[in-house]
């Protein structure tokens, strides 16, 4: 009876029952969006922190992430590989050598990140051929290929096949020169990485740098579902303590990432709960005025024998058919935009934005998508739902307290 | 008491054609159908009528025998659907809003049935609220408003709001509201219908002294006897039409 | 009684003005008006006050904690590496080339010193080198500085965290050179004041630089570039190593006013007979270019481009759901006084003034919600302007980098007046026109039906 009375109501009273849904449709449609074009952003930024760590978790010499010192490597590396490849849990065990250096020609020198790979295994986490623009990719017969960012080729003034020294320090502190052939050009759109990054097997790596049987890093891929955490913990078992490792999650190694990311979600939260509180107040207002503007029809009730107790729930019962219609709508706005965004994106590169930099990692491409984490979506929804009821509360308990005598007043 | 009253021997039917010349209020053939969805509702069916300067002047019927219509048609707060009505040589009838709203201002003073007032301001402001849409400054105001105030007895009254006023004095606040324009014609919708028998007689007593001191012509709609009794003229409506008119000496 | 009155008033008649052609008169009204109205219902004004004044409080806090992130942006990005204007020769800008220098010419950096704007100059030398000791190596950004002119032109001096900043003069040979470190690099190295390096790298001729360097301090400047990559030596010293004697690659420009730089970067170029505009490729023959710090940094310009356009996002947002509780206010509002604006009517009020009047009453509702949002947002903003942010509330990990510039633990506003003014005008426009539909159908009620209570 109270609920079809309810019902009734809200549409009888059709452009309140709009304005309000609408601003609950509204905050709530938005905040779904808000929440998952965020989780998308962030999701992709931890996925490039990740790739630009190496992997879930990262093994070194003892200090290495730290200092990037080139006497602190992995040494015995053949038998770490081994016993890291086979603890539970492990997808991958990727090994690498990376060297700090200068690469010089004849019109001049400038420094490189150049990392030793097997491109077959770090296919698994990011294909670095991806960015491929001229040449190939390890692949041609070479025993001293090299892959440079379009940048350094550009200050170099390099072409392929063009002659290329670097000049780096070995695990002994020792200064080293090695020959190298210029064999492909990758090109990521970071200028920073560009002018910067280079690529070579791990075996010229290790013959120019006298790194036989050593390793920098060991890039360790998860298998499905297996937390960092625990595996790490794992691998660090496996590899023991006699040959000094550090073993680190990807959290653990770019922590600044995952606190910017963590940062950003709180003041997106900020910004949401002050929203909330706006929309709350004008829906308080709104039922409370719809209280009073009823209070005749309220007091009919009351002398028709309606209890005020009942008054107050039938005020409940029509704020949640509200709730309920102005959530669904806001559902329909939310999705709708979510496809929308996942869809097409929301460049940000249109007004010249073209790559961010945050704690070392470079972000490119800067489109905006949406991903929808439904624990999120579930937990906003239940916050508003939760907030609109409550809003409710303060107008139900005055009404159903309003004798019909007092209600008149009231009006006038 | 030297106001003479030059319409009060007249006798107009529906029909009759001595007309007077200088009718301060002449209506003519004035009918009006509301529409009620699919149904045609006639309110007035061809109302002649003419009011000289100086009335005080009922009109009396049933309810839906369209008093109200016809003093809303004579005040420009409605259109008719045939006719005219004319105030002081002015046409009250085909006026677009805002000429309506400025036609009401200058030539018509209004006294409704209650919640007459506007209830945020103090009788005073009230009462002065015509003027200031008039755009009479306020010493001038206060020159008209506060001498009308002590006439009608509100002397001591004029800061309250009208919550803090009982009906009778609402309506004198009314009264003042209407007269400070200095109006041609005063009409006044069911003026006594929330009012007890003694605070009407007293609220119409005050009217006819006004009208008599003052010259301000006053047309009332009614069923209430305390305004018919004090009425010089008395024109009944039945059914949208003027049935008769009846014309007294009162004192 | 009557008669004496009606003498001594000037007879009130329809020739007389209209309050609507008299400037200020009739909203003076309204003004008073529209406050007795909004007084009427408590509960109601209070309400929707609170909701306009979050809102615009809530923008005024954004607004300058965006304020505060973009200053910071481009303080730690402009200080210390590339401060607010820099000169170079046209070719190196084209590609930086050691080789690609000028001639450190005393009357060139005079006439810089003497455009108005100037604040100081410093002059440089940029080189890449190994630098190490017999255990390990690093890349490094070797950065020939005048120390005095340097610390006059950068907060470089004041980053110092162990040990000091370089001393005015080179030391006399034999002895090893005085070198300054980033924090990252000499964390890298594991080294500190009084330790030695060497540095290996390849001169302008070609040649190999070799030279002693003996640390004798450590900087940390919240650039990542400067804390990760860079060495600061002696001019001198640089430019021997570099083999580049009498030659620098650029001259890093203090002026007063970072928002002002593209102006002074004009004004210098004029100045030095320099052209102050990035060079097409066709037009690198040598001689000297001008840029301002925007076009060394764009990616730093267009993130604040793209922040400040997104603060219309924000508006949007806050403001909308603001006014849909204006809108609502106003629209009960006026329905609860129906009665009132038809008897307001037929007494004479035209249309149009009651639109006004209405639309002055959602205005003060705006302006005075508003004020009070601007009192507490501003207050909130102030604090975290003097006192900062402490970001580690928010976040477990609050030392990052954004855009090269380390944000740690506080974050400090930036409170500008155009941030307060804003948000209250922008309010005041919405409040408005969320009142309009209401206003416009109170406006549009016919008298009669409404007083006889038939509608």
């Amino acid at each position: 009876m109270i609920w079809k009375l309810a019902w009734r109501n809200l549409w009888r009273h059709r452009g309140r029952t709009l304005i309000m849904g609408s601003a609950v449709a509204f905050l709530y449609g938005l905040t779904l969006l808000g929440l998952s074009i965020n989780d998308d952003a962030h999701g992709r930024m931890l996925q490039e922190a990740i790739a630009a760590a190496g992997g879930d978790v990262l093994i070194h010499g003892d200090g290495y992430w730290d200092t990037r010192a080139s006497d602190r490597v992995i040494r015995s590396s053949d038998s770490a590989l081994g016993r890291v490849a086979d603890t539970e849990g492990v997808r991958l065990a990727i090994p690498r050598i990376l060297i700090s250096g200068l690469v010089s020609t004849s019109s001049g020198s400038s420094s490189v990140y150049l990392q030793g790979i097997r491109p077959e295994l770090e296919i698994e986490l990011t294909d670095p051929a991806d960015d491929l623009t001229h040449g190939s990719f390890l692949s041609d017969e070479r025993t001293d290929p090299l892959v440079l960012g379009s940048g350094l080729v550009d200050l170099l003034e390099l072409e392929l096949g063009d002659r290329v020294v670097l000049t780096a320090s070995d695990p002994e502190g020792e200064l080293v020169r090695a020959l190298f052939h210029l064999t492909g050009i990758v090109e990521t759109g970071v200028r920073a990485l560009d002018e910067t990054v280079g690529y070579t097997t791990i075996e010229a790596a290790r013959d120019a740098v006298a790194m036989e049987e050593m390793l920098s890093q060991i890039g360790v891929l998860a298998a499905e579902g297996v937390e960092p955490g625990p595996l790490a913990a794992r691998v660090s078992a496996a590899v023991g303590t006699e040959n000094a490792l550090e073993v680190l999650t990807w959290e653990e190694a770019v922590p600044e990432m995952v606190g910017f990311v963590e940062l950003d979600d709180a003041f997106g939260l900020i910004f949401m709960l002050v929203l909330l509180v706006v929309v709350l107040f004008s829906i308080t207002n709104t039922f409370l005025m719809a209280v009073m503007e009823r209070v005749r029809e309220l007091g009919l009730l009351n002398a028709l024998g309606l209890r005020g107790r009942e008054i107050g729930r039938l005020l409940i019962a029509e704020t949640l058919f509200l709730t309920a219609l102005a959530m669904a709508a806001g559902l329909v706005l939310g999705y709708g935009g979510h496809l929308a965004v996942s869809h097409f994106g929301i460049s940000v590169a249109a007004y010249g934005l073209e790559e961010i930099e945050i704690s070392g990692v470079e972000l490119s491409d800067l489109v905006f998508y949406s991903t929808i984490i439904p624990s999120r979506w579930l937990a906003a929804s239940l916050l508003v739902a939760g907030a609109t009821v409550a809003s409710a509360l303060y107008p139900a308990v005055r009404a159903s307290r309003l004798a019909p005598a007092e209600a008149m007043r009231f009006y006038e | 008491m030297s106001t003479g009253i030059r319409a009060s021997a007249a006798i107009i039917g529906p029909r009759e054609a001595t007309w007077e010349q200088d009718a301060l209020v002449r209506v003519r053939g004035l009918t009006k159908v509301y529409r009620q969805g699919e149904l045609e509702v006639p309110a007035l069916r061809g109302v002649d009528l003419d009011l000289a300067a100086g009335e005080f002047s009922a009109m009396a019927g049933p309810s839906g025998s369209g008093k109200t219509t016809l003093l809303n048609m004579i005040g420009a707060l409605d259109r008719p659907t045939e006719g005219w009505v004319e105030v002081a040589g002015h046409r009250a009838n085909d006026l677009r809003r805002g000429e309506a709203a400025e036609f009401r201002l200058d030539h018509v003073g209004f006294i409704f049935q209650a919640y007459n007032l506007v209830p945020v301001l103090t009788a005073y402001e009230n009462a002065e609220f015509t003027l200031l849409l008039r755009g009479v400054p306020s010493g001038e105001r206060h020159r008209t408003v506060v001498p009308l105030l002590e006439r009608v007895g509100l002397a001591d009254m004029m800061n309250r709001r009208p919550p803090e006023l009982s009906g009778g004095q609402q309506q004198r606040v009314a009264i003042v509201r209407a007269l400070a324009t200095h109006p041609e014609v005063v009409l006044a919708d069911e003026p006594t219908a929330n009012l007890d028998s003694a605070t009407s007689g007293d609220l119409l007593d005050l009217m006819l002294e006004l009208n008599i001191e003052m010259g301000i012509t006053f047309l009332f709609s009614t069923h209430d006897e305390t305004v018919i009794k004090r009425a010089r003229r008395v024109i009944r409506l039945l059914d949208g039409r003027v049935d008769r008119v009846e014309v007294r000496e009162t004192g | 009684m009557w008669r004496s009155t009606q003498t001594s008033s000037p007879v009130v008649g329809s020739e007389g003005p209209r309050a609507d052609e008299i400037p200020g008169r009739g909203t003076l009204t309204s003004v008073k008006l529209a406050l007795r109205n909004l007084l009427r219902n408590r509960w109601r004004s209070g309400l929707t006050l609170a909701a306009v004044a979050v809102a615009v409080g809530l923008m005024i806090w954004m607004l300058s904690l965006y304020e505060g992130w973009l200053q910071e942006m481009v303080r730690g990005a402009t200080s210390v590496e590339t401060a607010q204007v820099q000169i170079h020769s046209a070719s190196y800008v084209e590609s930086p080339r050691v080789y690609r220098s000028f001639a450190a010419d005393s009357v060139l950096l005079q006439r810089i010193l003497d455009v108005p704007e100037v604040l100081s100059a410093s002059p440089r030398i940029e080189l890449a080198g190994l630098v190490g000791d017999e255990d390990r190596s690093q890349v490094a950004r070797i950065l020939g500085v005048d120390p005095v002119r340097e610390s006059e032109t950068t907060p470089v001096a004041d980053a110092v965290t162990a040990g000091r900043w370089l001393a005015p003069l080179p030391r006399p040979f034999p002895a090893a050179r005085e070198v300054v470190l980033g924090s990252g690099v000499a964390r890298q190295l594991q080294v500190g004041p009084g330790d030695e390096l060497v540095t290996f790298l390849e001169a302008a001729d070609g040649s190999l630089g070799n030279e002693l360097l003996e640390v004798v301090g450590v900087v940390q400047t919240g650039n990542t570039e400067i804390d990760r990559n860079a060495l600061y030596l002696h001019l001198s010293d640089a430019q021997a190593l570099g083999a580049l004697e009498g030659e620098i690659h650029e001259i890093a420009v203090r002026t007063e006013d970072l928002a002002r730089a593209r102006e002074t970067a004009v004004a210098i170029a004029e100045a030095v007979g320099a052209s102050s505009a990035t060079p097409s490729p066709a037009s690198v023959e040598g001689g000297l270019v001008v840029r301002p710090w925007q076009e060394i940094l764009p990616g730093i310009d267009q993130m604040i481009f793209v922040f400040r356009r997104s603060y219309w996002v924000l508006y949007l947002l806050v403001y909308i759901l603001a006014a849909v509780g204006v809108l609502n206010t106003q629209r009960m509002s006026a329905l609860e006084r129906r009665r009132e604006f038809g008897v307001m009517m037929a007494i004479g009020m035209r249309p149009r003034r009651m639109l006004r009047t209405l639309l002055v009453e959602t205005a003060v509702l705006g302006l005075v919600g508003g004020a009070i949002g601007c009192a507490f947002g501003t207050a909130l903003s102030w604090y975290h302007a003097t006192s900062g942010l402490d970001m580690s509330l928010l976040a477990r990990e609050t030392t990052f980098s954004y855009m090269g510039v380390s944000f740690s633990e506080r974050l400090y506003f930036v409170l500008r007046t155009g941030n307060v003014i804003q948000p209250l005008a922008v309010m005041v426009a919405v409040a408005v026109v969320s009142g309009l539909w209401p206003a416009i159908q109170a406006a549009r009620i016919d008298p009669a039906p409404t007083i006889a209570g038939r509608s």
